[in-house]
């Protein structure tokens, strides 16, 4: 797999607090000497997101997700294996899901080969620019783990 | 009847229908209806709208940060907040920017149509016609179509990045014009791939006009921009069918704002008169001879007319809507001559300035006061969607009499289909996903 095959996607809101997280991740692996792996931003229009990743073999998505686990945790997904979409859907409050995305892509056959989620617990969704100070360490941990496996 | 759909029905002579969640419509939003004697006695969009924390925000900040804040309130029209800021500021510091720097906008405008038509058109709505519970049912049974859907939003969203610099918040545009302009050779490279989103277009307005529509016509007040030459993006007039021709800077004698109790958005009124429409049927309705003569065509083809005044039917308009953006990006693609500087000189002074511009779901009005320092010290934005929001409560007020005898869960699809005619924006900003996790 050439590194050009590899996609990087952090999702958010940089104005509602935690949801920042997936945001600040991608800012800061951007930091890295990634050997040409591209790193995008995106706000978490599924429809868009199909178009990022197709044709790419492997795919790293880093969100903010809320299921009641402490501030901070780092859930990890491999889509679509260990996502049920009925759960997911049921409380996606955006028109056009990352997990529907990911059902929709595997429909038309556009998923990529390897599609690692990370999702990592947020707190506060308010209107602003702070993120929660567990979420940050999150957000570094999750960018050192990265990091490593690129 | 969408599974994910949370619902609580309670039977009785009278009913009420809650529908905590709507689904396919940007950002969350609850519906509360009450049913007395087979009429309906309440209705309630209950929207939960960050209340206008952006507006709050912006207060005390340069006035060149004001496209760049507002384009993150919306993540699917980012382009109508940015443009009506910057005109708004251009208004206020008397302003002029040369004509290539204005078609430059207008295409910009034009990708951001041709990417929200599409993907409400077809990731949206369309299943609600076709029975299906989301598009991706849908693509099930029609790959093909839900791929070209895919290519068409790729195709705005191209344009966004070219022109906009990011296509989700495009960082390129500043009071007075761009950072950075694109060469002629850039926007040709864009030439075939539009050609193909023309063609597309067309398949699109004509499938939408396939699709099966109730017998429902509602006596809007259409409100729109209206320009002498052109099918209005981003400057006009504010006219409506029933009177009113004013400038931007009028607005608020015409239109107030006012707080209702069972929603975080403010409900928009014309003080004289009530409820009015923005959005792509007010658009088509005012504008219809600004249309090209290929819209046109197509109009009489799929059967539209030059008025609509059937709300589902603006998914037909959204389609001849999308023909409309890809013909206007050709012809300013087509005439580019690249300006002799990005963006013209800016010195901000004390001032007010005023704009409106046509989101993809609507005009969209902003104001600003600025002090003597540039800084921001007052804003007001009001979106489409809280302007539609008493005219999507009336739709549903006089719809729901119709479906009395269906089935609960048929009644509850229709009323959500009915609120997606709107394509309404309604928390304009937020993203996250509320999971619950399952270990095998």
């Amino acid at each position: 797999m050439n590194n050009s095959d590899i996609l990087i996607i952090g999702i958010g809101n940089e104005y509602r607090g935690d949801d920042a997280a997936g945001l600040l991740a991608a800012r800061k692996l951007r930091n890295y000497d990634l050997k040409g792996i591209e790193v995008i931003e995106n706000n978490g229009d599924g429809a868009e997101l199909i178009n990022k990743w197709t044709g790419r073999k492997k795919v790293i998505l880093i969100d903010a997700v809320q299921s009641g686990s402490k501030p901070g945790t780092i859930h990890e997904f491999s889509a679509p294996g260990s996502i049920l979409p009925s759960e997911l859907f049921k409380f996606s409050t955006h028109l056009f899901s990352v997990p529907q995305a990911i059902y929709l892509s595997a429909s038309l056959g556009n998923l990529p080969q390897e599609l690692t989620i990370y999702g990592i617990e947020a707190s506060s969704f308010e209107s602003g620019t702070t993120i929660t100070a567990e979420v940050e360490i999150a957000v570094n941990n999750i960018v050192h783990l990265v990091s490593k496996i690129i | 009847m969408p599974k994910r759909l949370e619902k609580k029905v309670k039977q009785m002579k009278n009913k009420t229908i809650k529908v905590d969640y709507i689904a396919r419509v940007e950002g969350e939003g609850a519906l509360y209806l009450k049913i007395k004697n087979n009429e309906v006695s309440d209705v309630r969009l209950e929207i939960f709208e960050p209340p206008r924390f952006f507006e709050a925000f912006l207060r005390g900040r340069p006035y060149s940060e004001a496209p760049d804040i507002t384009a993150r309130i919306c993540g699917i029209c980012p382009v109508a907040y940015q443009m009506s800021a910057v005109h708004a500021m251009e208004n206020a510091f008397d302003v002029t920017i040369p004509p290539e720097i204005r078609e430059l906008r207008r295409l910009l405008y034009c990708g951001e149509w041709i990417e929200s038509h599409t993907l409400h058109l077809y990731m949206l709505h369309a299943p609600d016609f076709l029975g299906y519970d989301d598009v991706v049912q849908m693509a099930k049974d029609h790959p093909d179509i839900v791929k070209k859907a895919l290519r068409l939003k790729k195709i705005g969203n191209d344009i966004m990045n070219l022109v906009g610099g990011r296509e989700i918040h495009p960082i390129n545009v500043k009071v007075g014009g761009f950072y950075k302009v694109p060469t002629r050779k850039e926007l040709m490279k864009m030439h075939d791939d539009i050609c193909w989103a023309r063609d597309a277009a067309i398949e699109t307005a004509k499938f939408a006009a396939t699709l099966p529509f109730p017998e429902f016509f509602q006596d809007y007040e259409c409100v729109s921009l209206v320009h002498p030459d052109e099918y209005p993006f981003n400057e006009g007039r504010i006219v409506s069918n029933k009177g009113i021709d004013i400038s931007p800077e009028q607005y608020d004698f015409h239109f107030r704002e006012e707080h209702v109790e069972h929603s975080h958005a403010l409900h928009s009124r014309i003080r004289e008169r009530g409820n009015y429409l923005v959005g792509p049927i007010a658009r088509y309705n005012l504008n219809y001879d600004k249309l090209t003569q290929l819209c046109k065509e197509i109009a009489v083809e799929t059967g539209l007319g030059k008025e609509c005044y059937n709300p589902f039917k603006s998914i037909i308009v959204r389609g001849i809507e999308t023909i409309y953006s890809c013909e206007e990006a050709l012809r300013i693609i087509d005439n580019y001559r690249m300006p002799d500087s990005p963006a013209v000189d800016v010195e901000p002074s004390e001032a007010t300035g005023y704009a409106c511009t046509e989101a993809p779901r609507g005009m969209i009005y902003h104001r600003y006061r600025v002090n003597s320092e540039g800084l921001i010290e007052d804003a007001k934005i009001v979106p489409p969607t809280s302007q539609n929001q008493k005219t999507i409560e009336n739709d549903l007020r006089n719809f729901v009499p119709t479906l009395i005898n269906l089935p609960e869960k048929d009644l509850v699809w229709k009323c959500e289909q009915a609120i997606r005619n709107y394509d309404p924006c309604i928390s304009c900003a937020t993203h996250f996903l509320k999971l619950d996790i399952q270990r095998e």
